[in-house]
């Protein structure tokens, strides 16, 4: 409903704000990223995702997402050749990364990993859309807003998981294919299925800690396709490659 | 291919104009530590004194560009930039640069009132300022000369720009670019008032220029072939991103043609077969002023175009594999 969708986003930004308030500028921004106690994270189990872009629709309603930009995407992977062949489904977003770049980068400190639950954020009263952090993403998670001139990507909803929700993706998946929990809580629904499943992260090799983790996922990529497998990405982003 | 660049024109022209500001404060500081105030025809200090007029302009014109292209000022937040004031952040590269740049702005406008005084002889309290600035000005100009590649060196999402060499890079560049100014200066005074007496001075510090210039652009493609190598010695997304730069391509031909053979091999090549005579002893250096003109100018081309391709290529090149 649109009533509940502009609630949120009020509520969301008094929240920023709040929290922007009780945090100094410069002590955020230095300060070494810290083992937060609570690290929220995402286990996608891809073995469930239909490539429906429920998440996609729900995320860009929650957030106002400007038309060609987005949080968070859906990508189709297609490989091999008859009758060897696979195609199975992507989403993308941002990793809420343990050893983000995105963060060292900021001249200003708009961006910080919260000590509270480890979710990367971008202050919009102080962020001033220097690019640095898009640039240093390795997920090219991160745009501009044109009309805000900040810096946005995911956040994992903070303004709804601080209310006891879940993130707007994770309410809209059909496939039940995404769990959202503490990754530092042994119990959690999330850390007993990444105990007991095979998982991977994305581009692990960049060193950025990941916190989205996938089941099956199929990391097809340029590698396969030099090596004359026939892979085919679909993006449906403005940017049409995947980045 | 299209492709939606963070980093346009207005970042090209920064890293361009950054380097053009403290290569020749550089220069001018150099030409006037090492002698330029006592030499006979003084035309070293011209020099000197021209390009202490020069250094502060691009570097604070460069400021207005990078302001206006911030997504808070195209938003329509005017002074949201100032939060950049607030704070300084020793691992962002935009953050320490600001104080940098603003540091250099300040002194290079300092050095440049002393020059005000033309007259100002060994022994006038402005002539000891001069020095003294001119002493600070050297080490924050190669700061400053350093910073462009620092600002993309340490984005290691961007395989392109992640490497040292880039800095160095960088610094050898502005001080070429600083050397093309002071060159150019030449050509212009001495036309404009052909001195009379010290003629041998005034061939020996164009000696000298041209000579450091060819180092100056025989370091650069060192550490372009460095860089390449770096590229095809390293696994994945490097070698991936190098591609791009290669002969064959999306930038290839921008790089070699318009980097390395008009802003490189270009000016390397002539200033060298000028230098050559006086180098093995069997003539003296003299560069025709329409050389004169013409190496500087392609130096500014190279510089520019080397700033573009690197900026861009960069952009579109990213980690491989997912
Ligand atoms: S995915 Fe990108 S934007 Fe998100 S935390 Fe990691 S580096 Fe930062
Ligand atoms: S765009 Fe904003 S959040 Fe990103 S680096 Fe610049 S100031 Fe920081």
């Amino acid at each position: 409903m649109p009533g509940d969708t502009r609630t949120a986003s009020i509520s969301r930004r008094d929240f920023l704000k709040a929290s922007a308030a009780a945090v100094p500028v410069a002590a955020t921004a230095n300060a070494a990223v810290a083992d937060p106690k609570i690290q929220y994270g995402m286990l996608i189990d891809i073995r469930r995702c239909i490539g429906c872009h429920g998440c996609s629709v729900a995320c860009k309603a929650e957030f106002e997402v400007p038309l060609g930009a987005t949080r968070s995407w859906v990508e189709y992977v297609e490989r091999g050749a008859y009758p060897d062949v696979r195609r199975s489904f992507l989403p993308r977003l941002c990793n809420q990364c343990s050893n983000p770049y995105c963060v060292p980068v900021c001249p200003t400190g708009a961006t910080y990993k919260r000590d509270e639950d480890g979710i990367v954020i971008i202050d919009p009263e102080i962020c001033i859309g220097c690019g640095n952090c898009i640039l240093a993403c390795p997920y090219d998670v991160r745009f501009l807003n044109p009309d805000t001139g900040v810096a946005e990507k995911c956040d994992f909803c903070i303004h709804r998981v601080s209310k006891g929700l879940a993130p707007a993706c994770v309410e809209a998946c059909i496939g039940n294919a995404r769990i959202f929990g503490d990754l530092n809580d042994p119990d959690s629904e999330i850390s007993r299925q990444i105990a007991t499943h095979p998982v991977s992260v994305l581009r692990q090799g960049v060193g950025t800690e990941p916190n989205v983790y996938y089941i099956d996922a199929d990391h097809a990529g340029e590698r396969e396709r030099e090596q004359g497998q026939y892979i085919r990405i679909t993006t449906h982003r403005k940017q049409q490659e995947r980045r | 291919m299209t492709h939606d660049l963070v980093w346009g024109w207005s970042i090209i022209i920064h890293l361009f104009l950054v380097s053009l500001g403290a290569g020749t404060l550089i220069v001018s500081a150099v030409l006037l530590l090492r002698g330029g105030d006592e030499r006979a025809d003084r035309s070293d200090f011209r020099i000197a004194r021209i390009a202490a007029f020069i250094a502060p302009v691009p570097v604070m014109i460069d400021g207005l560009i990078l302001i206006s292209e911030l997504g808070s000022f195209q938003a329509g937040y005017w002074f949201k930039w100032l939060n950049l004031y607030k704070t300084i952040i020793f691992t962002a590269p935009m953050s320490v640069g600001l104080w940098l740049l603003t540091a250099f702005i300040c002194v290079s406008l300092l050095y440049a009132a002393t020059f005000v005084f033309a007259d100002a002889t060994p022994g006038n309290v402005w002539h000891g300022r001069r020095k003294v600035l001119a002493w600070v000005g050297v080490p924050l100009g190669i700061a400053a000369a350093l910073y462009p590649g620092f600002l993309l060196a340490t984005m290691q999402a961007r395989p392109l720009w992640n490497t040292p060499l880039l800095p160095l890079l960088f610094l050898l560049s502005s001080l070429s670019v600083g050397i093309a100014v002071a060159t150019l200066l030449r050509a212009i005074l001495r036309t404009k008032a052909p001195p009379s007496a010290g003629e041998t001075v005034h061939q020996r510090g164009a000696y000298a220029m041209a000579a450091t210039d060819v180092m100056l652009i025989g370091g650069q493609l060192l550490l372009i072939i460095l860089f390449l190598l770096f590229g095809h010695l390293s696994v994945g997304s490097v070698t991936h991103a190098m591609q791009i730069i290669l002969p064959g391509g999306q930038m290839g031909s921008l790089f070699w043609i318009w980097v390395v053979l008009i802003g490189l091999l270009t000016p390397g090549l002539i200033e060298l077969s000028y230098l050559l005579p006086k180098l093995r002893e069997r003539g003296e250096f003299s560069l025709p002023t329409a050389l004169q003109l013409a190496v500087p100018l392609t130096v500014f081309v190279g510089a520019f175009m080397l700033r573009y391709v690197l900026t861009i290529a960069g952009q579109i090149t990213g980690a491989t594999g997912i």
